[in-house]
């Protein structure tokens, strides 16, 4: 029995939700193992049961506060069907307009907000300034732009679905809002500033990534598997088929979205609400696999709108046979995904499709089960509903973004804990790489009550036999 | 007289969507007083909220909190110094961090208060709790007050 003390980071700061970190040493100081615990528990699974399966839509995406679009959309694709209707095609680039917003909000505010500013000040940095305020203050172009490519996103968001947070849109069997000629015409005015928006930050994480090749390099390396939709080969981000790629870049398999199950397992660990899934052929945990910006772009051959696809043949350039596995691209895939993001936009709105009025199904047909799945933000979402025959939920399966990339974070925490961590001596630094390593992921952990969320940083070191050696806070 | 007024929290957990109403009543307060008032509700403050501040000279945040204070709530200045920033995420983005971020990108910082009230419970649920409501109703009273005399002042 060699470990002998345990230190606690808790929870993780500038991540939404709460997280702890757990580092064992072992009698010599040395790093043994490292976990990333989710501690919370949602429960949508079990009180969903009973409800009926066209309220989904809109209680799903009180999961989260910051992706309620991602669980929206899914919830309504899952319904469809249950209904067994393919949505109209006007409906459907509607609901992909507002899963665009969401993309182009969600990534501006994890690079702008989240994440610049360990890139703009370092790692090591006076934990005072290292943040999006810090930012404001020594770069306020670059706080602006974030804030304004934010702003964008959400707009789009609150005009289809009536809020900014948790919006009101899609319904099973289409939607219930078109876009007016006047605000189509309003957003496409802004598409060459946002898309300048984005290229700026393109620039400067490609800067940071030339200039800290050594710390890119060996910052919880790790080679893995990913998985992302796909179709016809292209980056598809609300309707496509699963596709898994392996670390060298062959295809390992690629299925329609309602065969998930014959594919992902889920694997669980006592010591973390939120489950490992994992490719059923490989078992876990060699049939893990990384999602999210990584995850897609190293799963798509290519991207379907030009400037993205052309900044994505440049972001090939840093990988293996065109595999890139550095957990800090995550960043760079990032914004590639909001460049396309915000293209996309631009092609939606200028298909006239995009103003019709042709915007629901209706059915009476009542199928036993429904699957929806999307790429969220942070990666690939399921929901999976079974209904009785009066439409009333009898089980729910959820796999979210974030379960995908457990196993990568788990082994990220203790890649980074292993390499700077001897005994108890744990520099800010050091913490802060550790939740910059859970950022890369961009983990949504749930933000379902901010009041209760502002809680203290805690670091306990703790002997094995359960005495607290040291405890550290931060207000 | 330009007045913003902000009211955040989750309405689907209790009485963390206590700001919602409080922001409600404190908004009809000042416009039944005369002034002009704009009313924004969110589900947490969010850095781009001080595009839509920009031109106001006064601004009241309402916020849940888990802090007992002995009336139930509590009316405080904030100003941008307040904030803190060690461990600051999105949920704890707070008025004094819009109000840092104001002063650094617009050069504007217009006087702030915060209004908190003491929540009671933050389970699954929209109803807010009946101790919740009472000590909205008493921080909306002790507001009127607060505004008569704050109005007056300026």
């Amino acid at each position: 029995m060699g470990t002998v003390r345990k230190i606690e980071v808790n929870p993780i700061t500038r991540i939404e939700g709460h997280g702890k970190i757990t580092v064992h040493l072992d009698e010599n100081g040395t790093v043994s193992e490292a976990r990333f615990h989710v501690t919370q528990f949602r429960g949508f699974e079990a009180f969903t049961k009973g409800r009926d399966f066209r309220e989904m839509p809109e209680i799903t995406p009180r999961i989260c506060g910051i992706c309620p679009v991602s669980h929206h959309l899914a919830s309504a694709k899952a319904c469809d069907a249950i209904l067994g209707v393919q949505i109209t095609s006007t409906a459907h680039k509607l609901r992909e307009l507002l899963h665009m917003g969401q993309f182009v909000q969600s990534h501006a505010l994890s690079f702008f907000h989240l994440s610049s500013p360990d890139l703009l000040f370092g790692f090591d940095a006076d934990p005072a300034i290292r943040n999006i305020v810090g930012v404001a203050a020594k770069f306020p172009e670059i706080a602006t732009k974030g804030i304004m490519l934010r702003k964008f996103g959400q707009e789009i968001i609150k005009t289809l679905g009536g809020k900014k947070v948790h919006p009101w849109h899609s319904i099973p069997g289409g939607v219930n809002r078109s876009i007016k000629e006047s605000e189509r015409d309003s957003y496409l005015k802004e598409i060459p500033t946002m898309k300048g928006y984005v290229k700026d930050a393109l620039e400067l994480v490609k800067g940071y990534l030339q200039e800290h090749k050594d710390e890119v390099s060996t910052f919880a390396p790790m080679k893995t598997s990913y998985m992302g939709l796909v179709a016809d080969g292209f980056l598809e981000l609300y309707d496509g088929d699963i596709r898994l790629r392996g670390a060298r870049g062959r295809i390992i398999d690629e299925f329609p979205d309602w065969a998930y199950a014959d594919y992902i397992g889920e694997h669980v660990e006592p010591w973390s609400y939120l489950k490992f899934p994992f490719y059923r052929p490989l078992g876990y945990p060699n049939g893990s696999y990384r999602v999210g910006p990584l995850g897609r772009l190293n799963a798509c051959d290519d991207i379907s709108t030009p400037e993205a696809s052309e900044e994505l043949k440049l972001y090939r350039q840093a990988g293996e046979e065109g595999i890139v596995h550095d957990v800090l691209y995550y960043h760079y895939a990032r914004l590639i995904e909001a460049l396309y993001g915000v293209e996309r936009i631009e092609q939606l709105l200028e298909d006239p499709d995009i103003t019709g009025s042709d915007l629901r199904i209706t059915s009476n047909e009542l199928y036993p089960e429904g699957i929806g799945v999307i790429e969220a933000p942070r990666g690939t979402l399921i929901h999976h509903y079974k209904v009785d025959e009066s439409g009333a939920i009898t089980d729910v399966n959820l796999i979210v973004a974030t379960g995908h990339n457990n196993f990568a974070m788990n082994k990220g925490v203790e890649a980074i804990a292993k390499a700077y961590i001897k005994g108890d001596d744990v520099p800010e630094g050091v913490m802060n790489r550790m939740e910059h390593l859970i950022r890369c992921y961009d983990p949504c952990l749930s933000c379902s009550t901010h009041a209760v969320g502002k809680m203290p940083l805690e670091l306990s070191i703790v002997d094995n036999s359960g005495e607290i050696l040291r405890k550290i806070y931060k207000d | 007289m330009k007045a913003f007024v902000l009211g955040y929290g989750n309405v689907s957990r209790q009485d963390d969507g206590a700001g919602h109403l409080l922001a409600g009543l404190v908004a009809r307060i000042i416009r039944k007083s005369g002034a002009e008032v704009e009313l924004w509700r969110g589900h947490q403050l969010v850095p781009e909220v001080l595009l839509d501040i920009k031109g106001y000279q006064v601004l009241f945040f309402c916020d849940a909190s888990l802090k007992p204070y002995p009336e139930g709530f509590l009316i405080e200045k904030v100003n941008p110094g307040d904030m803190k920033t060690e461990g600051l995420n999105m949920h704890t983005f707070g008025p004094a961090n819009v109000l840092s971020l104001a002063e650094q990108l617009t050069g504007e910082v217009p006087d702030a208060w915060l209004i908190s009230v003491t929540g009671e419970s933050f389970d699954f649920s929209h109803r807010l709790t009946p101790q919740c409501k009472t000590r909205i109703k008493s921080a909306a009273r002790a507001f009127r007050s607060f505004w008569k005399h704050l109005s007056e002042g300026l």
